[in-house]
């Protein structure tokens, strides 16, 4: 099971890599885009280890004000969202995350957007989410990045 | 050099003020009121729609704004400007409620749920939907640099 884990793993790094080059094709990306890059995935690792690793990472990195937005949940609080993970009641299952582009703002709030395809259990049900569009918002404070806003938009069939 | 010492003064006196009114509680209270008058002027704009949304688009989102609409679709402030102008997106009814803010150092981030009917190339959008907001300040004045729209089940 480790092992199928550390494959999953490291083809997603390898996608990641792969995607925050393109974000550098109009030009070389900035340290903050790469900073912020490297924030979504660690955070994919952790969502798809779960459970209080998932749980640790997200109490560590977003604010205690986290704006957190999606189809079937509406509004979470920040700790609602790490207690879901911790207790086993939210997992992802899977995880495509590509087309990244990262926006940044005097310096200090950066906005990325991504289109996303994940498969997730919530409460026992299985959401195979068809594709969507996510919005991550952070926020410089003191040196480091911290997470202040998630939505995520489903994309209808045209 | 009495002149220089007294014009010196003054200058600390108004770095002092200033300093002040950003550490204040007050601050946050004045962000809050400017990002809510412009919420409620984007409902105008948006019921009145053609041009005068797609000036309104121009004055107040970033040229590269990250916008979602509530059918997952994601648009260039260009191209919403020309749905705008050339009819394609319309904004039928419009009702905002339960606003949140949430005031950061250069950055406002505002929530509210959107009951709106919206069409957009031909198709009618109405469920209720969650939207967000971002703003930050650039040379004094707001601007949007985010908006995304969230259909959800009540």
């Amino acid at each position: 099971m480790q092992k199928v884990l550390s494959i999953v793993l490291a083809a997603i790094s390898t996608v990641l890599i792969a995607k925050a080059q393109e974000v550098a094709k109009d030009g070389a990306a900035t340290a903050e885009q790469r900073e912020i890059l490297q924030i979504e995935q660690d955070k994919l690792k952790a969502m798809l280890a779960g459970g209080s690793a998932a749980a640790e990472w997200f109490e560590r990195m977003e604010d205690d004000r986290l704006t957190y937005i999606a189809p079937f949940r509406g509004r979470v609080t920040k700790a609602q969202y790490v207690d879901q993970y911790r207790s086993g009641e939210f997992k992802v299952h899977a995880s495509n995350h590509h087309d990244f582009r990262v926006r940044v703002y005097n310096g200090n709030t950066a906005v990325m957007t991504y289109l996303t395809h994940n498969t997730n259990e919530i409460k026992g049900q299985i959401h195979s989410d068809t594709d969507a569009a996510a919005m991550d918002v952070f926020i410089k404070r003191d040196g480091a990045w911290r997470h202040i806003v998630h939505q995520v938009t489903l994309i209808l069939p045209k | 050099m009495r002149k220089f010492s007294i014009v010196h003064l003054l200058g600390l006196l108004l770095a002092g003020c200033v300093v002040a009114q950003a550490n204040s509680p007050e601050r946050a209270g004045i962000a809050e009121k400017q990002v809510l008058a412009i919420e409620r002027a984007q409902v105008e704009a948006t019921l009145k729609g053609g041009s005068i949304a797609a000036d309104w688009f121009n004055r107040v989102f970033v040229d590269d704004i990250a916008y979602t609409a509530p059918d997952g679709g994601v648009l260039s402030r260009a191209q919403l400007q020309a749905e705008y102008r050339s009819g394609e997106q319309k904004m039928r009814s419009a009702h905002h409620s339960d606003y949140r803010v949430i005031a950061y150092a250069d950055s406002m981030v505002v929530t509210y749920r959107a009951d709106d009917v919206l069409e957009r190339k031909g198709k009618i959008l109405s469920d209720a939907a969650l939207s967000t907001d971002v703003f930050v300040k650039q040379n004094g004045t707001w601007r949007m640099v985010a908006h995304q729209v969230t259909p959800v089940s009540w």
